[in-house]
């Protein structure tokens, strides 16, 4: 009797024993992965989100597109009945198009950007989102040489246009963008070239920080409109006549 | 009889706890996490540009429907509301496009070099503030909101170039030296916060060249008095 009460005293405690270790190594794993299986869901469910948004965006955009063109219908038949109507509609069509809320073609430069593959392996530190400087440089160079309107992979370079780094990669008036970065400028094309590749100047440094910078003149650069409009809350005219 | 079935079940169980021992022990965690924190982190990025976008472009669309609404009613009642949405817009670019003075909250930032005296060897580089030093300032301040934006009272627009001329720095066209007034108008705490919160780039420069950054109640910003027509640059026909 008391000899097989030893056996599952034995038995007992080497189970025990199992169980111990057993929950051990579960909560070793599961703290080692911090919430192991949540990230693949998360990024799963993100996936869904990011596609439920992409849809939304397209069908946004041709909504958008859409009704412009009957607006610009309406606009078309109301300025062909009133000579007033028309210079107005002309004056707002010019202001609009100062402020970057038209497409403009003419002569220009297209500047393709784009990172050596080995250097995206190494990974960090090299990017483009580390140099976004450098794009601001760019921006202003093209200025000074008298660039009529910009735009960097079809993001309109505006009065209010920033730019901003966001994990590995650059966010261009809040939109997400990365290299290779295809910049499209309208002016005179000899001297934007000459201002960009002066010694020591922009397509230098990109150079310096490894990126591919190619150049090329074109008579037709398109540069696309800016797609979202400002309004101001702070600013007011300080002419009192104006209201 | 009885007592080998306990026996085997017991070692079936044995084997059964011992083989999970094993597996759990072999599993590398490294297995379950093939989407690292950077991933996840760049899918959410995405995921709220685009929802920002979609934010701006449903903005938009309630624009748009107002103002097709407004030409529909205009077609029936004749133009005197289409004159004055023209005239409305007109009056909002012209803000936009700084063909007036305006006013409002917002901050002015000095910038101007270091005048400690250095030794001879010293790269006084270091101590000057550079055409790339403003040219970021100004995008911190524009990503905070930013509505009009001027240094040393030449207004900031989208055809502004900012650059080092020999021993001054042009914008506009216009030369200037140190130091440097950058005013601006916006939401006046964020436009603090983007030049001097920790991390910032404001706040490194501190530690180099000479910035200082004050809210103001109301500044006023001048109007851009340079050309503003295109030369080389025509609009695209949109009829389709």
């Amino acid at each position: 009797m008391i000899k097989i009460n030893k056996g599952y005293i034995v038995v007992g405690s080497v189970t025990v024993l199992l169980g111990i270790i057993l929950s051990l190594t579960f909560k070793t794993v599961s703290s080692t992965l911090g919430d192991s299986t949540m990230p693949s869901q998360r990024v799963q469910q993100i996936a869904v989100e990011l596609k439920k948004e992409k849809d939304l965006n397209q069908q946004l955009k041709t909504s958008n597109d859409e009704l412009e063109k009957k607006i610009r219908e309406y606009e078309e038949s109301a300025a062909n009945n009133d000579a007033y109507v028309n210079s107005l509609r002309n004056d707002a069509l010019l202001y609009r198009s100062y402020a970057g809320y038209t497409a403009l073609t003419g002569e220009g430069l297209i500047i393709d950007i784009t990172e050596p593959k080995a250097i995206i392996e190494i990974g960090e530190g090299l990017g483009i989102a580390n140099n976004t400087d450098l794009l601001l440089k760019m921006i202003s160079t093209l200025n000074a040489a008298g660039a009529e309107a910009i735009s960097i992979n079809d993001k309109r370079i505006t009065s209010f246009t920033e730019i901003e780094r966001a994990g590995g990669h650059v966010m261009i008036n809040g939109q997400p963008t990365n290299t290779p970065l295809t910049v499209r400028v309208i002016g005179n094309s000899d001297y934007m070239n000459s201002a960009l590749n002066i010694k020591n100047g922009i397509v230098d440094e990109l150079r310096h920080y490894n990126f591919y910078v190619n150049i090329t003149k074109e008579n037709e650069v398109v540069v696309q409109k800016a797609d979202k409009q400002r309004t101001f809350k702070h600013s007011k005219p300080v002419d009192e006549k104006k209201e | 009889m009885n007592k080998i079935i306990k026996k085997t079940t017991l070692l079936l169980l044995a084997g059964f706890v011992s083989f999970s021992t094993v597996m759990q022990i072999k599993s590398k965690p490294e297995k379950y996490t093939h989407v690292t924190f950077e991933t996840i982190k760049n899918a959410v990025n995405e995921l709220g540009a685009i929802k920002q976008e979609n934010q701006a472009l449903l903005d938009m669309e309630n624009l748009n429907k107002a103002r097709l609404e407004q030409l529909i009613e205009a077609s029936k009642k004749g133009s005197d509301n289409l004159i004055k949405n023209y005239k409305a817009e007109i009056e909002e670019r012209k803000i936009e496009l700084g063909y007036y003075d305006v006013k409002g909250p917002g901050i002015i930032i000095k910038m101007y070099d270091n005048d400690i005296i250095r030794p001879d060897w010293y790269d006084v580089n270091f101590d000057v503030v550079h055409d790339g030093d403003i040219q970021i300032i100004i995008n911190d301040l524009r990503l905070a909101g930013a509505e009009a934006i001027s240094v040393n009272d030449e207004r900031l627009t989208s055809k502004s170039g900012i650059q080092c001329g020999g021993p001054t720095i042009w914008v506009n066209d216009v030369a200037m030296a140190t130091p440097f007034y950058i005013k601006a108008i916006g939401d006046p705490n964020k436009l603090y916060a983007s030049v001097t919160a920790p991390n910032t780039y404001g706040d490194s420069l501190k530690e180099i060249v000479g910035l200082e950054a004050s809210v103001v109640d109301e500044i006023t910003i001048k109007a851009y008095s340079g050309d503003r027509n295109f030369k080389y640059a025509k609009p695209i026909k949109e009829d389709s």
